[in-house]
């Protein structure tokens, strides 16, 4: 009864604990690639692929380097060695790390797949969700299944987030928008209003 | 990118991309300061419930810049070109686990509180947009007050966010301080001190609180501010 | 070639002095940060058993009263016995599980017939704030005081705000709307009681 289930898990971090609409993470990107759905579409999936696998890196190398208790570290060396206060500055250099490395093997393997995702891959390093992500997970004390679920479901659910917001947008292009209210403003409070739908999932998850 | 198009014919189609890109995140973040501004916020609407979360948030947003200002200004001329951004996140990221240590130890109530968000500031596009425009160009105690300056315009936003968040979400005013105002009809809580009661028999709207609360204030408040000032550009 | 080089020794230098700063601070500090760790539990541990002395207390002393006031029974479930005089006055156990956003954690105390209910608190909940999240407040876990974890078939649990008018010694009432909280909890509490109990039989 300790951790909720690989699904729960996942379903939750989707919905009803939507990174950007409950945790307002990855707000940056959202605000500026939200306007037509097809590049949000390919962001999306940028983002749901990088937050799967950093989160499954960073939990391999906060358990197995940082964590006192587990760490190969303080197995070699005989008595427990806390890392823990270097977790920000590692993750962010996984994160960054393997979006370069993405980069380079999309490049080299297939040409379509570079025009069509290269461009969002350095937008990807500066997403706060994806290390609000794994700073949770190790919040969360979640394992590694579940850590994994966890990162799918959040890239999962920000990038339903912002493909939502994107296909508004699309048709708010013909609505009278008083001027100061005009691009960042709507987008905030039609963003408020999705968060309240959200909301609604509560207890969808059966318990 | 190396300067060497001249060589070739056109640059490629894949080197216009590649350039094209740093140059779409620059020009539509990091170049447009109100826009950064803005952004850097964002994530930190998670603590906006109660006022003294931001309070802190905030302190800690002008601790790192300032100070990361600062060493990155000594250090200007001795980082090269090339790893400038690198060796910015190294410094911002020791003084964001440095205050997130002490937090940690003298008030642990208040780092569980803000959660994974005093980590998330080294992210904050605000912080390394002054290392990279100012810090690098100018001299240390300049660089200090321009990362002061940008502190405290990230702290107004995120205390009047909170400000109205807290009044209309659970009709207190920095509640978790020994100065809790209360403003509802009825106590905070029984075991927590407040300073004042002010009786007005309204009920808080509980949408305030949670996320929606943030997102629509923070819309508000931009048109708000853009209604005033319809020459700043985002 | 030489500029490149120059850039990795200035990396390496600078992450090798921040490094070891902050692993400096960091050691330093860790002491504390420890203690405020424990303090959580603790602090909420001698809070459940109504421990004598906790009332202001400074944090060292109130880890001193855990160390001996307190004594935990290994295994699963962990037991803490409060125990004054070398006789037991009271028993604590965890009771943690799934809410309705995110994981709750909280703390039962019972007397040492092991079956009245001498406290309750969730220390760490996420719930919605002013709904669920009244689970934390000292007025509803109030209402745990004197109920009994088990009675024939009945478990503790929470019922729907309102729906009983003579609540029963394991009914405890609801907060109004928000029915699907104290759903979770009574899930999670269930499953602790059922261990705890059983564990008391092995250890008689």
């Amino acid at each position: 009864m300790d951790q909720p289930s690989f699904w729960i898990v996942l379903v939750a971090a989707i919905f009803t604990n939507n990174i950007l609409l409950r945790y307002f993470l990855g707000m940056c990107s959202f605000l500026a690639v939200s306007k037509r759905v097809e590049t949000a579409v390919g962001l999306g999936i940028a983002v749901v692929f990088v937050c799967t696998a950093t989160s499954a890196l960073n939990w391999l190398l906060y358990y197995g380097l940082l964590n006192p208790s587990t760490s190969i570290i303080s197995k070699a060396m005989g008595q427990e060695l806390d890392l823990r206060f270097l977790q920000f500055i590692l993750f962010i250099a996984v994160i960054a790390g393997f979006v370069q490395l993405v980069e380079m093997i999309v490049e080299r393997v297939s040409e379509s797949l570079y025009m069509a995702l290269g461009i969002y891959l350095p937008l990807i390093t500066v997403n706060c969700a994806i290390l609000g992500a794994c700073l949770f997970m190790v919040i969360r004390e979640y394992d590694f299944l579940r850590s994994v679920a966890y990162g799918l479901g959040s890239g999962l659910g920000w990038m339903l987030a912002i493909v939502s917001m994107a296909s508004i947008r699309e048709r708010l292009r013909f609505s009278n928008i008083p001027k100061p209210l005009k691009e960042v403003g709507i987008v905030m409070i039609v963003t408020g209003i999705m968060a309240m739908a959200f909301i609604g999932f509560a207890g969808m998850v059966s318990l | 990118m190396n300067g060497q198009g001249s060589d070739k014919e056109k640059p490629t189609l894949k080197e216009d991309i590649r350039m094209g890109r740093k140059a779409m995140w620059a020009g539509i973040v990091m170049d447009n300061p109100v826009f950064c501004q803005l952004l850097g916020v964002c994530s930190a609407l998670a603590v906006t419930g109660k006022v003294v979360n931001a309070v802190v948030m905030s302190v800690a947003v002008i601790f790192v810049t300032a100070m990361s200002n600062v060493l990155v200004s000594t250090m200007r001329k001795a980082i090269p070109r090339s790893v400038r951004m690198i060796a910015e996140v190294v410094v911002i990221a020791f003084f964001v686990i440095l205050f997130d240590q002490l937090l940690k130890a003298f008030w642990f109530d208040m780092s569980r509180e803000l959660g994974p968000y005093v980590g998330l500031i080294i992210t904050n596009c605000i912080v390394m947009g002054r290392a990279e425009a100012f810090a690098l160009q100018n001299r240390p105690v300049p660089s200090l007050l321009d990362g002061i300056g940008n502190g405290l315009g990230y702290t107004a936003v995120l205390v009047a966010v909170a400000v109205v968040r807290e009044l209309t979400g659970s009709g207190t005013l920095l509640a978790g301080t020994p100065l809790a105002i209360v403003f509802k009809a009825g106590q905070l809580s029984s075991e927590t001190p407040c300073l004042l009661q002010i009786p007005i028999p309204f009920e808080p709207s509980q949408m305030m609180i949670l996320a929606p609360g943030a997102f629509f204030t923070m819309g508000i408040l931009i048109f708000i501010f853009r209604a005033i000032r319809p020459e700043e550009e985002i | 070639m030489n500029d490149k080089l120059r850039a990795l020794v200035f990396l390496a230098i600078l992450s090798l002095i921040v490094g070891n700063v902050l692993a400096g601070i960091s050691l330093g500090l860790q002491q504390r940060i420890e203690n405020n760790r424990k303090l959580l539990m603790v602090g909420s541990l001698l809070d459940v058993l109504q421990v004598d002395g906790r009332e202001n207390a400074s944090d060292a002393e109130l880890l001193d009263l855990f160390e001996e006031k307190l004594q935990l029974k290994e295994g699963s479930p962990r037991i803490y016995a409060y125990e004054e005089d070398g006789k037991v006055q009271a028993y604590a156990f965890d009771v943690s599980g799934r809410g309705l956003w995110d994981k709750v954690k909280g703390l039962v105390a019972v007397e040492e017939d092991g079956v009245t209910v001498r406290g309750v608190r969730f220390y760490e909940q996420n719930e919605t704030p002013g709904l669920g999240g009244e689970i934390g407040t000292l007025a509803f876990v109030r209402q745990f005081e004197g109920k009994r974890l088990q009675e024939e078939t009945d478990v503790l649990a929470i019922v729907k705000a309102g729906t009983v008018a003579d609540l029963s010694s394991t009914q405890v009432d609801g907060i109004t709307g928000a029915t699907m909280t104290g759903d979770a909890v009574n899930v999670f509490l269930a499953d602790g009681i059922e261990a705890f109990l059983a564990r008391m039989e092995e250890m008689k």
